[in-house]
């Protein structure tokens, strides 16, 4: 329960139709896409301005009461999950492109805008927005800029921290910063660069500078079927060894495959493995490098390459591509979806592992990863209603993060750490790294009330076991994908 | 040498032997203040016992690696120790199929891209090219946060890190990131070392990520006496679907450069179609090779102060403008805003004032006896302060050199 006064001033803040304290309207709010961990805040508030979320900061950090900043709620890693007892700042209604600027190719937006929505909104005068995580039709900038999402043409565009130029940042204290900005080469330390990425723990974006990018002339749109995985993954290596950058290259295995063609139908070759491939550029640069692909592809043992003719067949590759993590559902009651990164070249040794775990398990698990980048989405599939299933599958999905460290990786490429995997942490970093970051944590936010708990382990926190993955309602809507 | 100086120098010398500490001279003094002191530390744990020795005693330290970009920041308040890096160096691992490098922090950057060339079947290399780039060392480049033309297309060193290890003034061991392009697990600390004139760690391994060496380049020159003219060019460059990798404009030499990396048929198109829509000539390679390199060392060829400069892109023609007749050169990247110029000492407020009138700042590099730079607000330089205070309470670290007296 949150004190009357605090209540007050969050009100007085925020204005009544933008408080929520009723105890069922809250648990709205109470998880992110990690559906599988829920907590109910004491209240919610919904900003519209920068000034509201830093009075509702002020307030809060006054009473000494922790609060998460939330988007869409799309996050998979628990980042947005409330504190109990704590506020919830969402910030929906802060859905305002506020400067388009083309010149200085440039926009400027309140965080609650959606990753497309600044795309849609650039791409009749030519340009776009280069991160596009899946969820990108709802999933929110703020988010974004928490999460440093990608998406499958990260490979080529970069990730979101390569796109923010500047943020209007709300302290965990409640004052107003400007960090970055239109203007590059601020003075000082890189605050922005490490605030991107920082889950939410270090203070409040409350309005985004990101850099826009021209429009390609030209796509270019290759699927290749290939019988192993051993032999998609030689292509890639040899695609990238020949010095050519693609938009995007990514892989599926049979298991996908299958799941995507019950749903989609976008008749993907029954085989071992599919890429996809994408190249973007002048015409002729984007044609004289897909011909590379496609010899490259064949030299690697491709059964069989087939190059969207129209903007049509290029939009359903895509479709059955995205649709691999809502698609499992025609082929496993339950799944839990894994986000690991290994360096390109161990792909062949950590796809076995996962081979001999999926056998040592009995559980069956499906491979769809962004190959170029190395960021796997192994796909654990179990019943749930078979006791034991579910922690058995989490086991696994445990043992695949901690082959993917052993290979030199990641513990996530763009999902994050969240509530989910702060207990990782230790297994990638040492106690110094985690103790320095933990220093710069503190820099920020000396009381430890904004986003508590997430990002960085604790004993509270390691000390507890995840629950199981079930689907958010967005995702049973059909308005979002996991990927 | 004084008693303390000579206590000093037997301590170092228990910690990284007696090779490896000297007494200073006046060619090691930093930002005019001359250390008494000069540690080479072999490796990353005696960086950290120097590190410790040094701040149990009060002394400040600061880090050097090829020495070229010394002034850069203000002088230190104190200078005890110069720190070189010098036997710090080395590639630790270059994965070619996985275009990615980890390098030790004094390997400097020319022998990097060598090394980086030589790896038989593969072209490629870190596509960094700052000023002095002989002899500048990974871990100076990464405190400098220093680019140079191919900015334009890769960006800074913040954009190609993909992690870092470090010391910490009490001897804390840190790492951030990994060796792997995509990663968000943990706080990107790595960003914050980027441009960090070695008041918060010093930097002893760095992760990149790299690219491969392009099949083909071609250049378009433009050339133009009206400053207006000039900028018009880049700017059109910027609105055309090409992907350059440089567009540079140089004044007085009355020039913008335009260079496309890709292959044959990529660079050729690209190229083609700038001369077509915004003019300029295409350059035959010989002549390319021979103006990128005269260019490259613009504008740091003569004595002079030099400034780092940031506007709005739309506000470079304003900016060239103002100053084409003050400053003695001008190097900018239009497309971004940035640059660097070269001006007589005396004229360092009138750069100042020229930049602040179109909403720009300018960062002394080298010469003019004013503050390196700005802080830009109030409450972004309390959170600067902070960070140097979990991270370096002691300030043991290059004291003073940062924005804010930091």
């Amino acid at each position: 329960m949150l004190d009357r006064a605090l209540i007050d001033r969050l009100r007085d803040a925020v204005g009544s139709e933008g408080i929520i304290t009723s105890p069922a309207a809250v648990q709205t709010y109470a998880c992110d896409g990690l559906t599988g961990r829920r907590v109910s805040p004491a209240a919610v508030v919904l900003p519209r301005t920068t000034e509201q979320v830093a009075q509702a900061v002020r307030a809060c950090a006054e009473a000494n009461v922790p609060f998460v900043a939330r988007g869409a709620g799309t996050g998979l890693s628990g980042g947005a999950l409330p504190v109990a007892d704590g506020v919830v700042i969402g910030l929906s209604r802060m859905r305002t492109i506020l400067a388009i600027d083309l010149e200085n190719q440039q926009v400027t937006v309140q965080p609650g805008v959606t990753n497309l929505e600044v795309s849609k909104a650039v791409r009749p005068l030519g340009y776009f927005y280069a991160p596009d995580p899946s969820s990108q039709q709802v999933c929110t900038i703020g988010g974004n800029v928490a999460e440093n999402s990608g998406g499958a043409h990260c490979l080529k565009y970069g990730f979101t921290t390569h796109h923010v130029l500047g943020a209007t940042f709300v302290t965990a204290r409640g004052e107003v910063a400007h960090l970055g900005g239109a203007v590059r080469d601020t003075a000082g330390y890189d605050l922005l660069g490490v605030v991107v990425g920082s889950e939410g723990t270090l203070g409040i974006v409350t309005e985004v500078v990101l850099r826009i990018v021209r429009v390609p002339e030209s796509t270019e749109t290759l699927l290749a079927a290939f019988s192993t995985m051993g032999d998609a993954g030689e292509a890639v290596s040899r695609i990238i060894a020949a010095g050519i950058t693609p938009a995007a290259i990514e892989m599926m295995d049979r298991l996908a495959i299958q799941a995507c063609e019950e749903i989609v139908h976008a008749g993907y070759p029954d085989c071992g493995a599919a890429l996809i491939v994408e190249l973007d550029g002048p015409g002729v640069e984007a044609e004289a490098f897909l011909r590379e692909v496609i010899a490259i592809c064949s030299a690697s043992g491709a059964t069989e390459t087939r190059v969207a003719a129209t903007e049509a067949e290029r939009a359903l590759i895509w479709k059955a591509r995205k649709a691999a993590f809502a698609s499992m559902g025609r082929i496993s009651p339950n799944y839990y979806v894994q986000d690991g990164v290994i360096p390109r070249t161990r792909l062949r040794d950590v796809l076995e592992s996962i081979s001999a775990l999926s056998a040592t398990y009995g559980l069956r698990v499906a491979n769809v990863f962004h190959a170029g980048d190395g960021n796997l989405h192994p796909l654990v599939l179990y019943d749930g209603s078979e006791p034991g299933a579910g922690e058995r599958a989490l086991e696994l999905a445990g043992l695949i993060l901690e082959s993917c460290i052993s290979a030199g990786g990641s513990i996530t490429g763009e999902h994050g750490v969240g509530s989910d995997k702060a207990c990782y942490m230790p297994k990638m970093f040492s106690p110094g790294s985690i103790a320095v970051m933990g220093r710069v944590r503190d820099a920020f936010d000396p009381g430890d009330l904004c986003n508590p708990g997430k990002a960085l382990p604790t004993p509270r926190l390691c000390g507890e076991v995840p629950g199981m993955y079930r689907p958010h309602a967005i995702e049973v809507a059909g308005l979002a994908e996991r990927l | 040498m004084t008693v303390s100086t000579a206590q000093e120098l037997h301590l170092f010398s228990e910690l990284v032997g007696s090779a490896h500490v000297r007494t200073a001279e006046t060619d090691d003094a930093v930002g005019g203040v001359v250390p008494s002191l000069v540690v080479t530390p072999g490796d990353e744990g005696e960086v950290a016992s120097v590190l410790s020795a040094a701040t149990a005693r009060g002394l400040s330290v600061v880090a050097r690696g090829g020495g070229t970009k010394i002034d850069w920041g203000s002088p230190p308040e104190q200078c005890d120790v110069v720190l070189s890096t010098a036997r710090i160096e080395g590639i630790v691992e270059h994965e070619p199929a996985d275009l990615v490098c980890v390098v030790r922090a004094g390997s400097t950057l020319s022998v990097v891209q060598e090394q980086l060339a030589a790896a038989p079947g593969f072209q490629q290399r870190l596509m960094l090219d700052p000023p002095h780039s002989t002899a500048a060392t990974i871990g100076g480049v990464m405190a400098t946060a220093a680019s140079g033309p191919l900015r334009t297309r890769f960006g800074t060193p913040r954009d190609l890190v993909i992690g870092a290890s470090f010391v910490l003034s009490d001897g804390t061991r840190g790492r951030s990131g990994g060796k792997v392009v995509k990663n968000v697990a943990g706080f990107d600390v790595a960003k914050l070392l980027v441009g960090s004139l070695g008041t918060l760690a010093v930097i002893t391994e760095v992760a990149f990520r790299l690219h491969p060496v392009p099949a083909a380049s071609r250049t378009v020159l433009f050339e133009s006496r009206s400053p207006g003219d000039l900028c018009e060019f880049a700017m059109r460059v910027g609105r055309l679907q090409v992907t350059p990798s440089v567009v540079d404009l140089h004044w007085p030499r009355g020039m913008v450069v335009a260079r496309f990396d890709s292959s044959e048929e990529g660079a050729a198109v690209q190229a083609e179609r700038v001369v077509d829509a915004c003019g300029g000539r295409i350059l035959a390679a010989d002549e390319a090779a021979a103006l990128t390199g005269a260019l490259s060392r613009e504008p740091w060829t003569e004595s002079g102060s030099v400034g780092a400069i940031a506007v709005l892109p739309s506000r470079i023609g304003q900016f060239l403008s103002s100053m084409s007749a003050t400053c003695d050169a001008i190097a900018l990247r239009p497309l971004l805003g940035t640059g660097e110029v070269r001006f007589p000492p005396e004229a360092v407020e009138m750069v100042r004032s020229a930049l602040r009138a179109t909403g720009g700042r300018l960062m002394i590099r080298r010469g003019a006896a004013a503050p390196a730079g700005e802080p830009d607000d109030a409450v972004a330089l309390e959170l600067m302060r902070s960070v140097k205070q979990q991270l370096d309470p002691a300030r043991t670290l290059s004291p003073g050199r940062q924005v804010g007296g930091i």
